[in-house]
């Protein structure tokens, strides 16, 4: 069987989000349309228990803030992929306000939160920050490829 | 004294203080040789190095130089527009020539075509029409060469731009990613117009066109190529309405393959 999937992937500039997907996908449309009108649409398909999920991930354009990111985006998706980069406060602070912002409208949405560079950071900071950040979140690294196959599949095995 | 002998203690008369002069050129010539020799010898930057600078100055200086230049040329060209377009004219004009010699080519070749099969069915309508309608048969000859023709269809469910199935007459990008990206810039006009009740109807790129019809929860993208007359978009919507009238009630029940070898079937028509 195969199904298919609208993944958002949003955070604010800077985190990763692209480096993430390049890291994760290996089709892709050129990076050109994400300056254009700020969403780049990846594909991959990956094998869940026998059943091929397609994953259609629309690469949102970081922003300060979601609430200037057009609603119409994220309206429909199955799955939200919110990164932020451990190394850097102010990507993690509003993380609740963030993803209510995003969910609201959509409320069966499968949101898995990301803390991306862990290559940049020290393990003990991620540790403590598990414990600070009310959201429960993966740590990766697109740099090193770290836990980034396993954040998308985890994705996909909720959706499904 | 031999005659030889002679003409020496001549030459060494007559020559005495060129001689000298010449002893002393080349002894200077020696001397700045020796000094040449002893400043490469005892440099203090090896080859390496100097190599080094010197890639490094080739990396920085587009970089460093690079605006300089460009605001120069800028300066150059806006004050010197007459030369500038005496001498991109030619290039220009070429490019053109060569551009409308090709698309001609491409008509023409249509054109032979329409001839050769020109006892068909088709072309006797072609006949028959330029008779009732005063039309010149030459003239409908050339607008059925240049008509719309599909390319590709897609059939996307509506927020979430998962493609639900798709024809194309030559696949060349993958369809899923083509129906996300339709969504995306669907929704980002929608978004940016705030035109609640209104959509998105045509993207046009040069002589492709996207055509879209919205359903309550998908639409229809119709990729075409040629000119798009009002003749044919009335046929295309009337295609597009009586297989949404046709297959809306098995468009869930259908897989994509099926769904898409329906399309091709229906469409073909047009």
């Amino acid at each position: 069987m195969e199904i298919s999937k609208k993944v958002v992937v949003a955070g604010h500039f800077g985190v990763g989000k692209t480096s993430l997907i390049k890291r994760f996908v290996h089709e892709k449309f050129s990076d050109q349309y994400l300056t254009t009108i700020g969403v780049k649409i990846d594909k991959k398909q990956v094998d869940v228990n026998g059943t091929s999920v397609n994953m259609i991930l629309w690469d949102i354009a970081g922003e300060q803030s979601a609430s200037k990111i057009p609603k119409n985006y994220f309206i429909g998706a199955h799955g939200l992929l919110y990164v932020f980069d451990l190394s850097r406060e102010e990507t993690y602070k509003d993380l609740n306000d963030q993803i209510f912002e995003i969910t609201k409208g959509n409320p069966d949405i499968h949101t898995s939160v990301l803390g991306n560079k862990s290559d940049l950071v020290d393990k003990v900071l991620i540790e403590e920050l598990k414990t600070e950040i009310p959201i429960s979140f993966r740590n990766t690294s697109a740099m090193t490829g770290d836990n980034v196959e396993e954040a998308f599949k985890t994705l996909a095995t909720n959706m499904i | 004294m031999s005659s030889k002998g002679g003409l020496s203690a001549l030459k060494d008369l007559l020559f005495e203080e060129e001689k000298k002069k010449y002893t002393e050129l080349n002894d200077k010539l020696k001397e700045v040789n020796v000094r040449i020799d002893d400043s490469l010898n005892n440099r203090t930057v090896p080859d390496k190095e100097i190599d080094q600078i010197v890639g490094k100055m080739v990396q920085v200086m587009p970089e460093k130089l690079g605006p300089t230049i460009t605001e120069t040329l800028k300066v150059q060209i806006r004050e010197s527009k007459d030369e500038v377009v005496q001498a991109l004219f030619p290039i220009i004009g070429q490019m053109i020539k060569k551009y409308i010699a090709q698309e001609i080519a491409v008509l023409s070749e249509k054109i032979d075509r329409q001839i050769e099969s020109l006892f068909s069915l088709e072309n006797l309508a072609l006949r028959l029409k330029a008779t009732f309608t005063g039309q010149s048969y030459g003239e409908l000859l050339i607008q059925k060469a240049s008509e719309a023709q599909i390319q590709e269809i897609f059939i996307i469910e509506e927020h979430s731009g998962i493609l639900m199935a798709s024809y194309s007459r030559n696949k060349t990008l993958d369809q899923d990613m083509i129906a996300g990206m339709l969504t995306a810039i669907k929704s980002f006009v929608k978004d940016s117009f705030e035109g609640k009740n209104q959509d998105l109807e045509t993207i046009t790129y040069d002589a492709f066109s996207v055509y879209v019809q919205s359903f309550n929860k998908f639409y229809v993208a119709v990729a075409l190529s040629g000119v798009i007359t009002a003749e044919f978009k009335q046929k295309l919507d009337d295609a597009i309405l009586k297989f949404i009238k046709d297959t809306t009630a098995k468009l869930t029940d259908l897989d994509e393959k099926k769904l898409s070898r329906k399309i091709e079937h229906h469409f073909q028509k047009i």
